[in-house]
This record gives C-alpha cells, sequence and structure tokens, in this order.
C-alpha cells in the first residue's frame, strides 16, 4: 500500500512509483468518474489527462491524502467541462432529476469504501471472501449459506475468521488508514 | 475532501463491524446531522454496491491505459510532430533537381584549420541551445572565406551585405553569387569557403543558379563564378544539390574518393553509409567516378550507388530515397540504422555530444522519422518511447543507457 514516501519518490521523477500510483488509484477514479459520464471511452480519457496532471505536476505534492484529493478534484472538474462541452448535457441533467444519484461527495465516498474493501478482500481466500461479499451486501447467513451449499454454522465461522483477519489486515494499511481498523 | 476520505474510512470500518474510536464515532455523528449524509449512511451500511464497483471496473483496461499515458507522457507533442510531418511531405513534392551530397569527416572541426578572422574582435559561440525548442537556425556558427583568406563569421554581420564577392542575405539566411560579378573586383574564379558548424544549416546560391542546402557539420568550396568547361565544388559533410541545368558545362561535386557529374538531374550522395559514399539518383541520369577508376557507373533513377572508399567496391541497391534525401526537407528517415549512427546525426543537428553508458546498446539499430527541426528533448522522448533506452541530458552531453525501470509488475 502506497503512503507519503511513495509520493516523494514520485516527486523524484520516479517513474515505477507513479506506475505503481496509477495501480492504486486506476479503479476507484474510473468507477468515479463512470458513475457520472456512464461512457467507457470519456472516463478514460479523463483519467488519462487527470493521471498526467498530476505527473506534471508531482513537484508540487508530498503526501498521499493530497495526491488523492487533487486526483478526485482534477477528475471531477474534467466531467464538469466534458458536460460543459457536450450537447447531451441537457438530457444528462433531465435524467438526474428523475433517477436521483449519489451527490459527487457521496459518490466518492463509495468509490473509496469499495476500493478499500475490495483491495482487502481480494487478498482472502475463495470461499471466505465470497462470503464477506454476500455479507457485506446484507444477505442473511441462511441464503448465504444456500448460495453456497454450505452450513449456516460454517458461514458463521468463516464470516467471523473472515472479519478477524480483514481487521487485521486492514490495521497494517499504515498511510492509507492510519487509525482505523485498529 | 480530505473529510471525505476520513468519512469513507470510518464508514469502511462501520461495514466491517469494527468497532469505532471515541473520535471515528463524533466526526461521524457530526457528518450525519445533514439529512442528505444521514440517508447516504443508511444505504451503503446496508448495501454496498460492491458487485457494482467490479462490474464497472471491469469495462476498462488498466494496463492499456498505463501504457497510453506513459505514452503520452514521453511524447507529448506528437499532434504537433505529426502536422510537421505533414508538411514536410508537401515540400518534397515540389524539389524538382536536387542533389545531397552526404559526407562523413572524421574531425571537421580542426579540419577546418584557417583562423576565422571575425568582423568583430571575438569569435562568439552560440549558447548552448533549448532542448525544449526547436533548433534555432542560427547563422553564428556559419564562417564564409573568400578569395585573399578574408574569413566572416556570419553571425556577426547584423545585416545583408556585399562580402567579397558574395551577397549575404541575413532574412533568408543564405549566400548567393551574382551570374556576372564585377570582374575587376574579383578574380573570376576566386575560390570561396563555405563552414557550417555543428548545430546550424544554411543555403548558398551559385552563380550559375545552383541551389544548395547544408547540413551541420558541412564545408563547401565553390568558385564564386564557373569559367572553365566544368563546373566543380569540393564537398566534405552534407549538401542538398538543386543543380542547374547546363549541359555544355557539367556539374562535379569532388568528395574524397569520388566525383559525382551532373548536367542538370537530381541526385544525392551520402558518404556517411557505413564507410561508403552513397549517390542516390532522385531523376535524370549521374555518373559516379571513383578516384583512380578509368570508368563511371551510370545511375538510373530510384537508384543507389555505394561506393567503399577501402575496399573499392561499388554496389547499386533500389532502397527509398527518403532514406538520403529526407534531412533537406526536414524529416530524417532511417531505416534499420545503428543507434550509434543515429544519435551522432542528432548530435550534429543540435551540437551535442553523445555518450554510451551502456557500450552494447551502439550496435542497437532503430527504423523511423525524425523531423529535422523537432526540439531536442522530443527527439529524446520519441527515442524512450521505445521503452529501450533512456537519455541523460547534462552539459551538452546526452548519456544513453539501458532503460532500468519494468513498466508494467
Amino acid at each position: 500500500m502506497l503512503d507519503d514516501q511513495h509520493i516523494e519518490r514520485v516527486a523524484e521523477d520516479d517513474y515505477t512509483a507513479f506506475v505503481e500510483l496509477h495501480h492504486a488509484l486506476y479503479e476507484r477514479l474510473f468507477y468515479y468518474v463512470y458513475q457520472m459520464v456512464k461512457n467507457k471511452e470519456v472516463s478514460e480519457d479523463i483519467l488519462q489527462e487527470t493521471f498526467i496532471k498530476y505527473w506534471e505536476n508531482r513537484k508540487s505534492f508530498s503526501s498521499f491524502l493530497s495526491v488523492k484529493v487533487y486526483m478526485y478534484t482534477v477528475s471531477r472538474n474534467m466531467v464538469i467541462h466534458h458536460f460543459r462541452d457536450n450537447e447531451t448535457h441537457h438530457r444528462i441533467l433531465e435524467k438526474m432529476e428523475y433517477e436521483p444519484i449519489l451527490t459527487e461527495d457521496h459518490l466518492l465516498i463509495t468509490s473509496e469504501i469499495c476500493a478499500m474493501v475490495q483491495q482487502a478482500i481480494a487478498a482472502l481466500p475463495a470461499q471466505t471472501r465470497r462470503v464477506i461479499e454476500l455479507s457485506i451486501e446484507d444477505r442473511k447467513v441462511s441464503e448465504i449459506a444456500d448460495e453456497l451449499h454450505i452450513s449456516p454454522n460454517t458461514v458463521k465461522t468463516l464470516k467471523k475468521n473472515a472479519y478477524q483477519t480483514l481487521r487485521e489486515q486492514l490495521s497494517h494499511l499504515k498511510g492509507l488508514l492510519p487509525f482505523i481498523f485498529g | 475532501m480530505s473529510e471525505q476520505s476520513d468519512i469513507a474510512k470510518i464508514i469502511s470500518k462501520v461495514i466491517m463491524r469494527i468497532e469505532l474510536t471515541a473520535d471515528e464515532r463524533t466526526l461521524l455523528d457530526e457528518w450525519s446531522t445533514d439529512a442528505s449524509h444521514r440517508a447516504y449512511f443508511e444505504q451503503v451500511t446496508h448495501f454496498l454496491p460492491l458487485d457494482d464497483y467490479r462490474r464497472v471496473t471491469a469495462l476498462t483496461d488498466e494496463s492499456a491505459h498505463l501504457r497510453r499515458i506513459t505514452a503520452q507522457i514521453h511524447a507529448r507533442r506528437r499532434p504537433l510532430l505529426l502536422r510537421m510531418l505533414r508538411i514536410a511531405v508537401g515540400a518534397a513534392a515540389v524539389v524538382l533537381f536536387g542533389l545531397l551530397i552526404h559526407y562523413i569527416i572524421g574531425d571537421w572541426q580542426s579540419a577546418f584549420d584557417t583562423p576565422a578572422v571575425t568582423a568583430s574582435s571575438t569569435e562568439a559561440i552560440a549558447p548552448a541551445a533549448d532542448p525544449d525548442m526547436p533548433p534555432k537556425v542560427s547563422n553564428r556558427r556559419v564562417i564564409l572565406k573568400v578569395a585573399g583568406g578574408k574569413t566572416y563569421s556570419l553571425g556577426q554581420i547584423p545585416s545583408s551585405a556585399r562580402l567579397g564577392g558574395a551577397q549575404y542575405d541575413v532574412s533568408r539566411q543564405m549566400i548567393s553569387y551574382d551570374a556576372m560579378p564585377p570582374a575587376k573586383l574579383h578574380p573570376v574564379d576566386a575560390l570561396n569557403e563555405l563552414a557550417v558548424q555543428r548545430g546550424a544549416d544554411f543555403s548558398l546560391t551559385l552563380s550559375d543558379g545552383t541551389r544548395v542546402w547544408l547540413n551541420a557539420d558541412t564545408r563547401i568550396k565553390y568558385p564564386t563564378r564557373f569559367t572553365s568547361g566544368e563546373r566543380r565544388v569540393w564537398l566534405s559533410g552534407e549538401a542538398y544539390f538543386e543543380v542547374a541545368h547546363d549541359a555544355e558545362h557539367p556539374f562535379i561535386v569532388s568528395v574524397d574518393g569520388v566525383d559525382v557529374r551532373v548536367c542538370g538531374t537530381t541526385f544525392n550522395i551520402n558518404t556517411r553509409c557505413h564507410g561508403t559514399i552513397a549517390t542516390t539518383l532522385v531523376e535524370g541520369s549521374v555518373a559516379v567516378i571513383p578516384s583512380g577508376a578509368d570508368h563511371e557507373t551510370l545511375l538510373t533513377p530510384g537508384h543507389t550507388a555505394e561506393f567503399a572508399p577501402t575496399t573499392g567496391l561499388l554496389d547499386i541497391n533500389d532502397r527509398d530515397i527518403q532514406l538520403y534525401i529526407g534531412w533537406k526537407t526536414g524529416q530524417y528517415h532511417f531505416e534499420k540504422i545503428t543507434l550509434d549512427d543515429l544519435l551522432n546525426e542528432i548530435g550534429r543537428w543540435h551540437d551535442v555530444k553523445i555518450r554510451f553508458a551502456d557500450e552494447h546498446l551502439r550496435t542497437e539499430q532503430f527504423t523511423g522519422v525524425i523531423g529535422r527541426r523537432f526540439p531536442l528533448r522530443t527527439i529524446l522522448l520519441m527515442l524512450e518511447e521505445t521503452n529501450y533506452i533512456e537519455c541523460d541530458m547534462h552539459d551538452g552531453v546526452i548519456t544513453v543507457k539501458e532503460k532500468q525501470y519494468q513498466l508494467m509488475k
């Protein structure tokens, strides 16, 4: 997981560090932008410009949080510009009124949560991972047991162990999660 | 926005059923006083759209995205470059007659042995060029030596002027000679000499109307007026000739080891071609006459004769002529040339020295097109885009080494 030292490496023109940063942030930023523009190519283009903007301004950053904040801000501004330049803007606005979606803030939080949970869960063994995923979707223990063809008690045990593992795992994510999951 | 990041962490914790600290609880409570935040919190803690997150992120290819970013970072000016190339192609079509002489020379600076006596007292050395800008078409490094040995450093001359028998046009950056110079002022067959140093280029119109474009690191000697039966010039370096047609007075370019004879035609000589002198015929006909040979070899258009002075062997091929004449029209074409040759050529344009940190890179082969006026930095980035080499520029020296980082994990 990335930390402030990593950002300092990027600031010193370390392209490998930049590549790692791209890996750490790309998916969550893509989700964030895509949920607004609903177009894969436009989302990719916006993120391309966003990452390049960061690379060009890399000397200005020293903390991981500030980079993350910058990336979200730049990509959101580009989404706004995209809508401003786009003919379908009004249609999108109309659609948004009918289908109230998350505000940008809430969308950002969702992206962050999903990225964190996704990264933590990805390290779990396959069956445990599936239990957790279903559990996070608020499925009942009996439903999970049915779906995975295991006993409810096994589900409970896996869940308990999984949360314990996640807690331990997440507590080690210094820098990104400096004070939670402790 | 860092607040959202904190809130995200706290909500993750709630979702993971991990107990909150008192501070976190306070922060969350404050945040949740807003009704919309409260509604969002209820929604996301009961249903985290993790499947949606996976479905959306699966739409995109992270590696491909990174490759695009890398390419763009390493070639920021590409749209501009493509535009320049198109212009250069258009210009190539209007060139009707030409001759390119491309001659390899060891240490050209020391070969130009006449000390410069400049109009002002000191010899100006052009300041190091800005690597981010197109190379300046600077005539500061162009030296004209007229009959009698007097030399002019053209950069010292602020406006158009008559220099011996030559007319110097400062705005067009060229020297020209009248067809009929006042004979009483200048010996009719006086030899002038023009030296174009590294980092410069220049053009010249001879008294018969033949035009000559001189690449960096090139020297040419010619009479101010052609009076004998032949029109002979002496060249070392690289030049592109548009020879004025005159069947009765053949135009001869003498380079070390070969004479190339023309009446009015288009051809190209490249003597920096892997140690050979390559003569490429574009149009008309041309005779290649190796020194001491009792025969001449005629070329047909589109063919190149490569003569190796050391072995005396002459070989004829039909490679793309752009590989030989491209530099004149603004684009330098190269095909399977060694990195050593390529960087030496670039070094000539920009007056930089090349150092190989990894010697084995010298023999790596490259194929492509590079604009003659591309900023040095751009050229280096284009080379680095191969993801094979890294170029480091410091104090006018480019250090080339093998690329270290692994792009993909």
